[in-house]
């Protein structure tokens, strides 16, 4: 038997690959978490774990590899990422490497649908250990489980562990660490269905469940929650009081962090003499990347946020509410589960598509995805809505701004839904209806823990851009905007005297630099929109990541004003062309951008994501192609209506 | 297989050559050493592969001749046993079985189970004292004589366990043990008396 050899080839190299298997919400991740103390996402939200995560345990004094494979009901593989499970546990299948011994998580409350997964795996001949989780919650709602009886009947090791006890883990890391002396059915369950469940059933008989009454307090929430019409108005408040949220808890923080970096400017502007590193250090550094820094606490509310709705459960609930509208755009409540995720970051989104079984469903969410407002578009959704709305009006008792936040996600949540309809139609063919399935797990308080992990790494991940991509493109264009060097002599040649107005000889560097001339010959695609070259730019260099705006924007301020960069902004003016000394951020260019900002796939990442999904250049054109004509096309249209209004 | 497979699964005993195979109480009409079943089962064992078939309450115990395995015979016994459990009323044990056997096995059985670990575990000791026309009598010794609860265990375990396994149950009672307390033997009649059931 294969699964002999490797047990031996792996005692050989002396680390022994142990996989995680259970179904979506079966506590999978939280003991992943426990054993390896890696840090990755945990959530009451099926579908959540669709890449693929290792980590390592210590156990008895020796390190094994623990992967974490994606949460699957059943190895008869019906989506994308069904098929790694099976595929993983296949010793035959020579592409991916084959576990030495196989955990599979039993969510002590479904015990019956969950004996089901663990016939299967126990047919691959694997060694196995079942750690049954919630067994706390069973008790609580009035079920019994004899877990002796149930090791007997099973033949194969059987620990039970309440998530967060260290005792029970204890007992399961002895475990883990001599999996090869693990003991094994001498019988694996019978593979035919009907007798599948005659092994289930008696096992369950066995072991004496009595199978747990409904959660009472999940019961009652959910008799609101899940109400067609007082339902949906709560999912409406609870999306509409998130952005409020962002707003108004964010920005006394986000003016900290801005007075922060003010200070740091003033140091430099004091401190570093050679004029050439100070307006490096001032405009690129400060200016520039810490004007995307600013967005640190409204990223990390973000996150925090999208991971307390999804660790007590409520983003499940979502999803189910949500169905019969996706029903309408032909697509299923597993899309919305993608389509949500896109909140946070079109990455994760686009990867979640793996959940669905249908290739066609996976494109038209694909497509769709990008458009959903991510947290880069936050960024300058938010620069630009402190241009064009006066911080202190209100629409009612609501803040102004919050609102048109609001309308914004709500836009990009329609958009991306009439782009999957159409991708939808276009697309289809007809074919078999498949199975839709998503759990409503009881509602959980979720851990500290988990939350805080899960903010750090997103606030770490947007860090991480910030200091790769951001950086990068921002030092780049620092260079283009003050390239070619001007002498003093060929400053007064061309009228302006440097001694006096420090401020208009970095403007006449500015408006000659190799950026402008760029900027400027792309200037007809973008007139029509209002745009000038310095937005030109902007715009140009935010192809690579939306957050560069900002940072462009931010240096261009700078430059001229380096205490008040969004008055700076505000008070920006054309410097040529029929426009000239006109405001530019007038509301009709402001609105136009921010649709641009809206419908623009401006992501190198996600391109990248959507090549690697799949498996060509042909749909990541696609996208890019039409988000850009529909990006020009919005914007246009705002730029007409609101500056007909205005 | 039409009508719904009976539930099943095997638990290894000791023996490795003797798997036992657990069923629901009240599946077969026989106990003990069996001497004859349907087919394709009884083509097995007449063939040699099965060495022997033992029913207890809840299973059915198969042992293969030493020089076969488990690991290699599991999968075509289990399905010859499912076929065979499907037809009850073909199993023919060596010895005739009346129902007064049904329910002593039964009894044993119970006794053998969780409900005797909880009692010898308290210290207690049963013992099958009768068991005819539906009723059953055992002796509680030990720890058990004098105890308060020991009603309580009586009815709690012993007989809604018995019950489950031999459902013609009219009574189960229990007697002290004689020589524990130096008094005279006298019945405890704690069984609430069901007339038929």
């Amino acid at each position: 038997m294969s699964a002999h050899r490797s047990t031996v080839a792996a005692a050989v190299t002396g680390q022994a690959r142990l996989a995680l298997v259970g179904s979506p919400n079966s506590g999978k991740t939280t003991l992943f978490n426990a054993l390896t103390g890696l840090r990755t996402k945990t959530g009451n939200y099926p579908g959540v774990t669709v890449a693929r995560y290792e980590g390592v345990a210590r156990a008895g004094g020796h390190d094994l590899v623990i992967e974490d494979l994606p949460g699957t009901y059943s190895l008869a593989p019906i989506s994308p990422d069904e098929q790694v499970v099976a595929d993983v546990l296949d010793p035959d299948n020579a592409n991916i490497t084959t576990p030495d011994a196989v955990l599979v998580t039993l969510d002590a409350t479904t015990l019956g649908r969950s004996l089901g997964l663990l016939a299967q795996v126990l047919q691959t001949g694997l060694p196995v250990c079942v750690v049954l989780t919630f067994t706390d919650e069973l008790a609580r709602r009035g079920g019994t489980l004899d877990v002796p009886a149930l090791q007997r009947a099973l033949g194969v090791p059987v620990v039970s562990v309440t998530c967060g006890s260290r005792v029970d883990l204890g007992q399961l890391q002895r475990l883990l660490a001599d999996s090869a002396d693990w003991q094994r059915p001498v019988i694996a369950p019978p593979t035919e269905p009907t007798a599948a469940h005659a092994w289930v059933k008696s096992l369950t008989l066995r072991a004496c469940y009595t199978v747990p009454v409904a959660d009472r307090r999940t019961q009652r929430i959910d008799a609101v929650l899940l109400h067609p019409v007082w339902g949906t108005l709560v999912f409406f408040a609870t999306m509409f009081a998130f952005f409020q949220i962002i707003f108004t808890v964010a920005a006394p923080l986000q003016d900290g962090v801005q007075s922060g970096f003010s200070w740091l400017g003033t140091l430099v502007a004091d401190h570093v003499s050679n004029p050439l590193l100070a307006g490096f250090l001032g405009n690129a550094l400060i200016g520039g990347v810490g004007s995307v820094l600013t967005f640190v606490p409204q990223i990390a509310l973000l996150f925090l946020m999208i991971s307390l709705l999804e660790g007590t459960g409520y983003l499940s609930r979502a999803a189910f509410l949500m169905d019969r509208l996706m029903a309408q755009v032909g697509l299923e409540g597993r899309a919305f589960v993608a389509l949500l995720s896109s909140l946070a970051c079109a990455i994760p989104g686009i990867m979640a598509t793996r959940s669905l079984p249908s290739a066609r469903d996976r494109f038209a969410t694909m497509m769709s995805a990008p458009l959903m407002t991510c947290s880069a578009r936050l960024t300058v959704y938010v620069l630009l809505i402190g241009i064009l709305v006066n911080p202190d009006a209100s629409v009612g008792p609501f803040g102004a701004q919050g609102v048109v936040m609001f309308t914004l996600y709500l836009v990009g949540a329609l958009s991306a839904m009439a782009t999957a309809w159409v991708f939808k139609a276009v697309s289809s063919r007809g074919g078999p209806a498949l199975p839709f399935y998503m759990e409503m797990p009881s509602y959980r308080l979720p851990r500290a823990r988990s939350i805080a992990l899960s903010v750090w790494d997103s606030c770490r991940g947007f860090l991480r851009k910030v200091g790769r991509i951001i950086l990068v493109v921002t030092v780049v264009l620092w260079l283009l905007l003050n390239l070619p060097m001007r002498g003093d002599a060929q400053l007064r040649s061309a009228g302006v005297n440097p001694a006096d107005k420090p401020a208009a000889a970095t403007s006449y560097v500015l408006d000659h630099s190799y950026a402008a001339n760029v900027g400027h010959a792309v200037e007809p695609a973008f007139e029509p929109l209002g745009f000038d070259w310095r937005i030109n730019i902007g715009v140009l260099a935010s192809l690579s990541a939306r957050e560069v705006f900002v940072a462009t924007l931010g240096q261009v301020a700078a430059a001229e004003n380096p205490d008040q960069p969004t008055k700076v902004l505000q008070q920006m003016t054309y410097t040529d062309g029929p426009h000239q000394g006109k405001k530019l951020f007038t509301p009709a260019t402001t609105a136009a951008l921010l649709v641009f900002f809206l419908y623009a796939l401006q992501c190198m990442s996600t391109i990248g994501v959507m090549r690697r999904e799949t498996g060509g250049w042909r749909w990541p054109a696609v996208a890019f192609g039409y988000m850009f004509v529909l990006a020009w096309t919005m914007a246009l249209l705002t730029h007409v209506i609101v500056g007909a209004l205005t | 297989m039409n009508p719904a497979p009976v539930p099943m699964h095997p638990e290894a005993t000791l023996d490795p050559a003797v798997m036992r195979w657990i069923i629901p109480a009240g599946t077969l009409p026989v106990v003990g050493e069996i001497a004859d079943v349907p087919a394709p089962l009884g083509d097995l064992w007449s063939s040699g592969r099965i060495a022997s078939i033992t029913v207890e309450t809840r299973a059915v115990l198969i042992g293969l001749p030493g020089e076969r395995s488990w690991a290699l015979e599991g999968a075509q016994v289990r399905d010859a046993l499912a076929s065979a459990l499907q037809e009850p009323h073909r199993w023919q044990s060596v010895e005739v079985v009346t129902e007064d056997d049904m329910l002593r096995a039964a009894l044993q059985d119970v006794l053998n189970g969780g409900a005797g670990d909880y009692i010898r575990s308290h210290g207690g000791e049963v013992a099958i004292v009768a068991a005819q026309d539906r009723r059953a009598r055992v002796r509680m010794s030990g720890a058990c004589s004098h105890c308060p609860a020991a009603g309580f265990t009586l009815h709690s375990r012993l007989e809604s366990e018995l019950r489950e396994r031999f459902p013609q149950l009219v009574e189960l009672c229990a007697e002290e043990d004689p020589g524990g307390s130096g008094r005279a033997r006298r019945p405890t009649w704690l069984a609430w008396h069901r007339a038929g059931s």
